[in-house]
């Protein structure tokens, strides 16, 4: 496999053998995964192969190895000629994204109350292998609600106001899902997480706004240097994972009947127009909505922490998935055509004026949110007009260690007195758990955004810096 | 890592996730390992004593595939239940499917060394026999 650059940010695999589409990796050559035993970029070829994909397979400059699609895989499929559905091109955390509150005060006012807003937080976010939920009521009446409702109704149980539906990618809730492709398996891994943390890279994270590249657009966001914010990135916790395990084994077990070959089981998938596509985007619809639901709650939780702490409210900027599968309408080759666009650890960029922005946003773009490594900055774009890949963006920094080197290189005490005389509060469940996600296992966000800015993919507008953490 | 040249487990990298390898004389000790080796990546259980037992029943299938739901319902009595396996048997039931006896113990009593496993992927996953006994691996999504 021969990759050559097409530009210093834009490097193609040519397609041969099974590739229908040449493969596009949007990366430095620094950023390139090359290690040895690294095969992010066999995965984007393989991706190529799929029944029904268009234009290419993409990567995002966050690009690493994970299960079938690379993470950072973005490809998109032709609803409308045989084109395929995938588990594998959505990942196991379905609807896995980041929001961010803005608050009402900036970190000088915020000064002295650090300590007592993160431990007000800490007590409200449940996390790890806690079995506690901000939910903890949540029937099975209300989680079917939650599966076809989203966010929505977590809104209307009172755990939100309006604004933060307008301003969460589709108003809080993706149609069509079908909770009745939803296993009783994970249904009853969902029932009791509705609001919850999880654990791995997933965070809550107390920002202030650093310095503003864009200065227009983030005034238009709301964001100023100083301006405090919380990020929380999370999914759709077991829920999500079983309905990927159970659609995936299914899938799987039906490849024959579609007469479909995959180089990796991982990406085992069918006909968008089958049943067995029907029934995964059903369920995994049913799964973001949960994800949306899931944030909304821990939402509420930040809420009341930051009221015990006395210091004001917030309000949502944008709630992003960066794993899933939507239909969308897309130009291809001149030609409008209707895709299945799935996006594994890559956003959804969409340009200004796109109709499904909300009104304050739309003449700027789509806020992209890029949560870097813990304990290092993160970052807003702006969706641009004519972004390539399907307006779509990068969703993190991207592993460059494994958990075991990364357990080699650092002690997670040490790693928390280095983050606490830097001035950032971590509040995590277990010191292994956080030396793997120190940052030197991850790749440079401001890189990865800067990439994102050469290639056209989005905007940057404010970067932002951590004050606390909380992680499972 | 268990240090037993006969049986044992071993956590591997895997870029943001982790492999569990384990091995035994028979297929059904390398499959109780295969849990033992799950349930270690995440928690620590020393200490503690176990005053519940759960059994339950893998139906017939490939060698591969009794291998994830075997791991696959232990990962859901965590999410659901809240316990996790302490001691673990597994037998050969009638029909070629598998019985597994554990002896578990609250998971809020655990010491969490790991995140937490969400799925097993079918992403390099094995388990045959090889010259000494049996080995498996899979691969866990934390």
């Amino acid at each position: 496999m021969q990759i050559t650059p097409e530009t210093p940010y834009r490097w193609r695999i040519e397609p041969e053998g099974g590739m229908r589409v040449p493969g596009i990796v949007f990366a430095t050559r620094q950023l390139l995964p090359v290690d040895p035993g690294d095969q992010a970029l066999t995965q984007v070829a393989n991706v190529a192969t799929l029944p029904g994909i268009v234009e290419a397979s993409y990567a995002m400059p966050d690009i690493h190895w994970g299960y079938g699609f690379p993470i950072g895989g973005v490809a998109a499929t032709d609803a409308d000629a045989d084109g395929i559905v995938s588990p594998g091109g959505v990942g196991f955390d379905i609807s896995c994204g980041v929001r961010l509150l803005v608050a009402d005060l900036d970190r000088n006012q915020l000064a002295g109350r650090i300590d007592r807003l993160m431990d007000a937080a800490d007590r409200r976010i449940p996390r790890g292998m806690s079995a506690s939920a901000v939910w903890r009521a949540a029937a099975r009446t209300d989680l079917d609600r939650i599966l076809r409702e989203g966010s929505r109704y977590a809104v209307d149980r009172g755990f939100g106001v309006p604004g933060d539906l307008s301003h969460c990618e589709d108003d809080g809730a993706v149609p069509d899902a079908d909770p009745a492709t939803v296993s009783a398996r994970a249904l009853d891994r969902g029932l009791g997480q509705v609001g919850s943390l999880g654990s791995g890279n997933h965070f809550w994270e107390l920002q202030a706004v650093d310095v503003v590249p864009d200065e227009r657009i983030a005034a238009a966001y709301g964001l100023a240097p100083g301006v405090v914010c919380v990020m929380i990135h999370c999914g759709s916790r077991g829920l999500g994972h079983q309905i990927c395990t159970d659609h995936v084994g299914a899938m799987l077990a039906s490849l024959a009947k579609y007469h479909i070959q995959v180089p990796d089981p991982q990406l085992a998938c069918a006909p968008i127009d089958s049943p067995h596509g029907r029934a995964y985007l059903g369920a995994m619809a049913a799964a973001a909505n949960y994800a949306r639901a899931n944030r909304q709650l821990l939402t509420h939780a930040t809420r009341q922490a930051f009221a015990e702490a006395g210091v004001g409210d917030l309000r949502l900027l944008y709630d992003v998935s960066h794993n899933l599968a939507k239909l969308e309408t897309h130009l291809v080759d001149g030609t409008t055509r209707r895709l299945c666009v799935h996006r594994k650890g890559a956003t959804r960029a969409f340009g200004p004026g796109h109709p499904d922005l909300p009104e304050p946003l739309r003449p700027h773009g789509q806020p992209v949110l890029v949560p870097g490594s813990m304990g290092s900055a993160s970052w807003v774009l702006a969706g641009v007009t004519g972004g390539p890949a399907f307006a779509s963006a990068c969703h993190g920094a991207g592993r460059v260690l494994s958990r075991h080197a990364a357990l080699r290189r650092v002690q997670g005490r040490q790693l928390l007195h280095d983050l606490g005389d830097a001035g950032i509060a971590v509040h995590g469940s277990s010191l292994r758990g956080l030396a793997e996600e120190a940052p030197l296992a991850y790749k440079d966000v401001d890189q990865v955004v800067e990439v994102c800015r050469q290639a056209g993919l989005a905007q940057p507008v404010a970067r932002l810096v951590p004050l606390g953490v909380i992680k499972g | 890592m268990e240090h037993n040249s006969q049986r044992g487990f071993r956590i591997l990298p895997h870029t943001a996730d982790l492999i569990v390898s384990a091995w035994a004389p028979t297929r059904e000790e390398c499959l109780a390992q295969a849990i033992i080796g799950l349930v270690a990546s995440c928690a620590e259980l020393r200490g503690l004593t176990s005053r519940q037992t759960i059994t339950f029943r893998i139906d017939p299938a490939e060698d591969t595939e009794q291998l994830v739901r075997a791991l696959d319902e232990v990962i859901y009595q965590l999410d659901v239940w809240h316990v996790l396996p302490q001691e673990v048997t597994v037998t050969r039931a009638a029909g070629g499917g598998l019985t597994v006896a554990e002896q578990v113990v609250p998971a809020s009593r655990a010491r969490a060394v790991g995140p937490v496993p969400k799925a097993i992927t079918r992403h390099l996953l094995s388990f045959a026999p090889d010259g000494l006994g049996w080995t498996c691996s899979c691969t866990v999504d934390v």
